[in-house]
């Protein structure tokens, strides 16, 4: 186990190598630059462009920069922004919490009602109940989630006036304790339900899918001649089976995941990485933006390996080696 | 061995088990009359789709829902009616009073938790044995339906043992409370020969044990005859034939039961695939679609202007002996 563990991350070496310097070269072929960003509308001399470009080594070949910035990354140096000259790594960890939070509850939220609501579907197939519940997730999933972000805005924090729109805390009333701790939740609000009620969809119809042909299985039937109460049958003898594929999918979808936080993080202007990612892409930050697209890699990387390890926590079936 | 009525466990009174699906009625158990004697094993026999594991299934109310239905009949078990009593009732019965079987013991074992706590569970559930006790009690069942080194299996998954090993493991859940009564429904079916004997003989000597009553269902009219006292033939959803083991195989009256018996070779040689029930000319009739009269009419050679107008009784025609066909009824 152990040796699997160190072997899985042996291979992303290679692997963050090769995106890196695939996305290094997009990066810097994409129109725009950032001297012109920094310069901005004020204009300024022939000379002035020149200096600031060769600040940056923006004059020296692609590929060299490509090493500097390879040999530099490997002394764990991810170097300063363009923009605020802070160390890139600073900057990303500042906001990693926040990032954090919003990702870790609505995991919890879409996963514990997405998980919930297929097994209820999937309890009566074709009820009223379950017809609802797929309408329901359906449209969820169809909505963009900007959309859905901004549509929420305008309900409860335009109209109805009950929840804040933007940020993390309110810093005008210079909250402590346990009144920041509300303060937050009450942020937080939004930006979960529009990002649980996007995840929740594909959760939910997984689920629903898979409890339906696990239901059917021989064993299931078993379970009942042995007196199991439903709920035992459908949740201690159906359900761990039935979680396998939804399992192995939400780890495959984790890119989506943090595409739809990045979203969510910019229509709620929530201070975290997708905020950060948002402004470097705008202002041309190649450093902040290298920076961030190794922090992302390296998290999807983790999570797909963590869903390796519940997987074969699941399945018996599954030894890793 | 003559059965007394009061010597009778569990008896199925014009059971009839219907499936509503897309607007249709599949009528696919219509008045079934059984009995099964205390320590006696009945065997039912019957083509695919005859509707065997239906009936096997009414018993414990294990009929998929909701498109399954106990329309109409009582199945009188110690008295009680199971058809009529409440789910939490009928609960306290499965896996207690009356255990079942099924065919595919690859499948029928849940493959993400351990052999031990299979059994365990049904003990704890019906004797309310505390956890470590209900253990120890599957490596006692374990050893006992002869599964090696009990205590290394209790702990091991069903992906770790052969096919056969898990029939006994099945074997093993289903006789942990000590059943009255036990449905198997093809129960060596899917395993090879030598096992398909080594699984019989363990459920006849654990029969001889307790004194235990099985409803087997099979294909294989050798199992029937190895294991059965009485035999009922199953057609198109009705009991066309009932009667003890020897008679049935000697003295036939329904011309179905004529032609399973007639092509089977030598009921006295070892097990062979070819010995599973043999294809009668013609096919089973559609149970959406059933023509008026005897189910069996366009596959009979008997078949007469009577059958073809009249559905037959199932009638006593001698002493123990049961055959639903107009030529035996006088
Ligand atoms: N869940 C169901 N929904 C609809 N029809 C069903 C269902 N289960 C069984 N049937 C129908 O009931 C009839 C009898 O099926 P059953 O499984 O009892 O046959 P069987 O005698 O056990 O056959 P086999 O020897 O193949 O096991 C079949 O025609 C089948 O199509
Ligand atoms: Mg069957």
């Amino acid at each position: 186990m152990t040796l699997y563990l160190l072997q899985r991350l042996l291979y992303l070496v290679p692997l963050l190598l090769g995106a890196v310097t695939i996305v290094f070269v997009l990066v810097h072929m994409a129109p725009g630059n950032p001297v012109d960003y920094i310069i901005g509308e004020s204009g300024a001399d022939k000379e002035m462009i020149a200096r600031l470009t060769a600040d940056m080594g923006l004059d020296r070949p692609l590929y060299i920069q490509l090493l500097r910035y390879l040999g530099q990354v490997a002394t764990g140096n991810l170097g300063y922004s363009f923009v605020s000259n802070m160390p890139v790594l600073e900057l990303i960890l500042d906001r990693l919490p926040a990032t954090l939070l919003l990702m870790a509850s609505q995991l919890v939220f879409s996963i514990s009602l997405g998980v919930g609501l297929g097994v209820l579907s999937a309890r009566r197939p074709n009820s009223l109940l379950d017809n609802s519940i797929t309408v329901f997730s359906l449209a969820s999933f169809a909505v963009p989630v900007f959309w859905l972000g901004q549509l929420l805005i305008l309900g409860f924090g335009y109209y109805l006036d009950w929840l804040p729109i933007q940020g993390m805390v309110d810093l005008r009333a210079g909250y402590t304790g346990f009144d920041l701790v509300l303060d937050v939740a009450r942020h937080m609000v939004l930006p979960v339900l529009t990002l649980t009620l996007y995840n929740l969809a594909l959760i939910l119809r997984l689920t629903r899918g898979s409890m339906l042909e696990v239901v059917g299985q021989e064993y299931v039937k078993v379970a009942r001649a042995k007196g199991l109460s439903e709920n035992t049958v459908m949740i201690k003898h159906a359900l761990r089976n039935a979680l396998l594929p939804v399992v192995t999918v939400v780890g495959l979808e984790f890119r989506a995941l943090i595409a739809g936080a990045v979203l969510t993080e910019t229509v709620f202007a929530w201070p975290g990485l997708g905020r950060l990612t948002f402004d470097a892409i705008h202002a041309r930050d190649y450093p902040l933006l290298m920076g961030m697209f190794i922090f992302i890699s390296v998290l999807v990387a983790v999570g797909n390996l963590v869903t390796d390890l519940l997987y074969a926590l699941l399945d018996p079936r599954i030894r890793y080696r | 061995m003559a059965v007394q009525a009061d010597d009778i466990l569990l008896s199925i009174e014009d059971l009839h088990t219907y499936f509503f699906v897309d607007g249709n009625v599949a009528k696919s158990v219509r008045g079934v009359d059984l009995s099964l004697g205390r320590g006696q094993t009945l065997g039912l026999v019957g083509e695919s789709g005859s509707g065997k594991s239906v009936t096997a299934q009414s018993i414990l109310r294990l009929i998929q829902q909701p498109a399954g239905r106990i329309v109409q009949g009582r199945i009188v078990f110690e008295g009680t009616d199971l058809a009529s009593i409440a789910e939490e009732e009928m609960r306290r019965i499965r896996g207690n009073s009356i255990s079942m079987i099924f065919q595919e013991p690859m499948t029928s074992l849940n493959p993400v938790i351990r052999i031990g706590e299979q059994i365990a569970e049904v003990v704890r559930l019906h004797r309310g044995l505390p956890a470590r006790e209900a253990l120890d009690y599957a490596t006692d069942m374990l050893a006992k339906v002869g599964i090696a080194e009990p205590a290394r299996r209790i702990a091991q998954f069903p992906h770790e043992l052969s096919g056969g090993m898990r029939q006994r493991v099945m074997i093993a859940i289903a006789l942990s409370c000590a059943p009255r009564m036990l449905i198997a429904d093809e129960p060596t079916t899917a395993l090879d020969v030598t096992i398909q004997a080594q699984i019989l003989d363990l459920m006849r000597s654990l029969q001889r044990e307790s004194g235990i009553s099985i409803l087997l269902i099979t294909h294989d009219l050798g199992v029937v005859a190895e294991m059965a006292h009485r035999v009922a033939v199953m057609y198109a959803g009705q009991i066309v034939e009932h009667a003890d083991v020897a008679t049935l195989f000697e003295r036939p009256l329904h011309p179905y039961t004529e032609g399973l018996l007639a092509s089977v070779p030598g009921l006295d040689r070892a097990p062979t695939p070819d010995r599973m029930l043999p294809a009668i000319a013609g096919t089973v009739p559609n149970v959406l679609d059933l023509p008026p009269g005897c189910a069996f009419q366009d596959r009979c050679p008997k078949v007469h202007d009577r059958c073809r107008r009249e559905e037959p009784p199932l009638a006593t025609v001698e002493l123990r002996h049961d055959a639903r066909c107009w030529l035996h009824v006088v």
